[in-house]
């Protein structure tokens, strides 16, 4: 197996991973209030209990960001030939593709899609206690990274059909950090929950 | 039993006479003392003293041989008594003898398998019978009379048969009546000669059931040879009238078996006709024979099938396919098949076709400037509709543009398709052709142009710009902005 491929499940597994911890952490806070609670309660009305307001720019931000996750994710793998050769957008819808604005049009095409997932991940934000400097210093960080991701796939497009590691390197870097900057708060919460 | 008794003596007489001899010598020899056989030492049992010898076959060879060269008019004596005289022990009655079809199908077409024999049945004892001659004789439907059938003559000898005294033999030549003329009952029946007494089969009653027939009746029904219409093709098509045209397509004989062979050695032609018509009009026929298994071809050396005023006509033809045989259905007819589409006069001539990128990359985003030259046949020149095609393995016949232009009848007049654009980015790193179409036919007759390939493949590259380029740039720009548009939407919308 390629090793771009590995690095493709190592990525889907960090995502996973994500997911388990965001569950944990609601289990046991939930297992938290039912042992200081003397009497039976609804689960709905707990979790609507714990929402905690994030602020408008840090939500949009957070939608942004994951939105432009799913770009650089899919430009990285399936913009050129490289990696997928019967599976990328070139070949996949070549009109749109061989306009002037095609990789705007993929790109849009890619948040349109995704715009489900990047929407329910930063609900997810709502349990957590996330504080003004993480904040400050995610989000931002992480669509700077995206960006350059982005960048980076973009570039290794233009000059196909030769090829650079480096940029591909520095793209799945970029991608990795802005997921692992992304996933800030649900591992910090998972590290409270566990402690 | 008399006779027995005398032959029975005579032959003691003669063991005791030879026994004499050994013990004495042969008596007119003896004087000489000629050997027990003469010129050769004895052997066997040839032990001296007075003891008896006991004659061996290597003496009484040697004794015969003494009294032939000796006594040549005893040994004739001798022989005279030993003769045995033939004699039977019943009176010959010559064999019965059936025609032997053990299939009960009498209803058969003419290239079915067939298997006919003779059944013979002897009362006589094995001293008295004698070899038989079989020959099969065949009365063909409208014929008056039996005819020997092209079959060799079958012989039984007198110890061929079995433990009940019959016999069969299968006449092996005759593997099918696909040697026939004419349909309708034929009658089989075999003549018998034992060399005194001649005879045949139609003296016995027939008896079905076990395949013995006296006179052995068939119906025989034809099967025509035919054409199978998927193999009809006619090349090429479209084609100038004057062209070389050739047709072709395969005879089959349903049901005929082609290994097994017929009474024919040499088969029988079929006579097969090709129809040609222009609409539904029958305007030319062909007839040539063929033999079955081989190719049916046609073409327009066997005849002039079309003139110069055919030109732009489309045709149609057919075959019929007869095998000559009468007394049923003889002949097929495929179905009507188009063509060939003659292609028109020439109304233009064309040349020149070429390609010139905009430079030596060949990358699929360039402009490309297509151009042929086109002069009318007319001299005052005609207005003719020119269009472009490009061809890929992604994008096969795409249709690029179209133009109407006048083109003179003295000079060949260029015609450009200047800065086209007819590749995308599925065509990259493949090879392309093109080719144009006209309103007129050209001086091949066509409509369409040859197809031209391009000098190289299209540029593998991808994209047409560099990241570091406005375009690129905005991209990116424009992704990002899309992304933050979605977040402040989605936060709008559902956040609140």
């Amino acid at each position: 197996m390629r090793y771009e491929i590995t690095l493709l499940l190592l990525l889907l597994g960090v995502l996973a991973a994500g997911l388990a911890m965001h569950r944990f952490y609601l289990k046991k806070m939930e297992s938290k209030v039912r042992a200081a609670s003397s009497s039976d309660f609804d689960v709905k009305a707990l979790m609507a209990v714990l929402k905690l307001q994030q602020g408008s720019n840090f939500n949009a931000l957070a939608i942004a960001s994951w939105s432009l996750f799913f770009v650089a994710l899919v430009f990285l793998y399936f913009l050129t030939p490289d990696l997928f050769p019967s599976l990328n957008y070139f070949i996949g819808a070549s009109g749109p593709a061989s306009l002037d604005l095609g990789l705007l049009i993929f790109g849009l095409a890619i948040i349109l899609l995704a715009s489900g997932l990047a929407f329910l991940i930063p609900k997810g934000y709502r349990y957590y206690a996330i504080s003004r400097s993480d904040k400050q210093m995610m989000v931002p960080l992480a669509l700077l990274l995206l960006l350059i991701s982005v960048a980076a796939s973009s570039y290794l497009g233009t000059i196909y059909p030769e090829t650079n590691e480096a940029a591909w390197n520095l793209g799945y870097i970029a991608l990795f950090a802005s997921l692992a900057l992304l996933m800030l708060p649900l591992v910090l919460g998972f590290k409270e929950a566990v402690r | 039993m008399l006779k027995k008794a005398v032959m029975m003596a005579l032959l003691a007489c003669l063991l005791l006479f030879m026994a004499a001899e050994c013990k004495e010598g042969p008596a007119g020899a003896g004087a000489a003392g000629a050997p027990s056989s003469p010129g050769t030492a004895s052997t066997g049992s040839s032990g001296g003293g007075g003891g008896s010898r006991a004659p061996d076959i290597d003496a009484f060879t040697r004794q015969i041989e003494y009294w032939k060269t000796y006594y040549p008019d005893k040994l004739d004596y001798i022989k005279k008594l030993l003769y045995k005289e033939p004699f039977t022990t019943a009176k010959y009655v010559p064999p019965a003898v059936w025609i032997y079809y053990p299939s009960n199908t009498t209803n058969l077409s003419r290239f079915e398998d067939l298997a006919i024999g003779a059944m013979v049945q002897t009362e006589n004892p094995i001293e008295i019978r004698r070899a038989l001659y079989l020959t099969l004789e065949i009365q063909a439907p409208g014929e008056a009379q039996f005819k020997p059938a092209k079959v060799g003559t079958q012989i039984i000898q007198v110890n061929e048969y079995s433990d009940k005294n019959t016999t069969i033999r299968i006449f092996p030549e005759l593997k099918s009546l696909s040697f026939l003329a004419r349909m309708g009952e034929v009658r089989i029946k075999i003549n018998v000669t034992d060399g005194q007494y001649r005879y045949d089969s139609m003296m016995q009653e027939d008896y079905p059931q076990m395949g013995y027939y006296g006179q052995l009746k068939l119906n025989v029904y034809n099967i025509p040879p035919q054409i199978n219409s998927s193999t009809m093709k006619v090349s090429p098509d479209p084609a100038k009238w004057d062209d070389f045209i050739q047709y072709s397509a395969s005879l089959q004989a349903l049901g005929q078996n082609q290994s097994s062979t017929s009474l024919d050695n040499g088969q029988k032609a079929v006579e097969v006709t090709l129809h040609i018509f222009d609409k539904d009009k029958e305007i030319n026929n062909i007839t040539k024979p063929f033999l079955l298994g081989d190719p049916v071809i046609f073409s327009t050396r066997d005849k002039g099938i079309f003139n110069e005023s055919d030109s732009g006509k489309n045709f149609t033809y057919r075959y019929s396919a007869t095998d000559g045989v009468l007394g049923g259905a003889n002949t097929t007819w495929t179905e009507m098949v188009e063509g060939p589409h003659l292609r028109p006069l020439a109304k233009i001539r064309v040349s020149d076709l070429l390609i010139k990128p905009e430079d030596d990359n060949y990358y699929w985003w360039q402009r490309y400037l297509f151009a042929l030259g086109i002069k009318s046949q007319n001299k005052n020149g005609e207005v003719v509709t020119v269009s472009l095609y490009t061809d890929t393995p992604s994008h096969p016949k795409k249709f690029v543009s179209s133009q109407s232009v006048r083109v003179s009848g003295e000079n060949y007049t260029e015609v450009t398709f200047a800065d086209t654009r007819p590749f995308n980015v599925a065509d990259r790193d493949q090879p392309f052709r093109y080719y144009f179409t006209y309103s007129s036919p050209d001086q091949s007759g066509k409509y369409e142009s040859s197809w031209m390939d391009g000098p190289k493949k299209i540029n593998p590259k991808l994209m047409q710009y560099e990241m570091a380029s406005l375009p690129g740039v905005a991209n990116l720009f424009l992704i990002l902005m899309g992304a933050l548009l979605t977040g402040i939407l989605l936060e709008r919308r559902f956040f609140r």
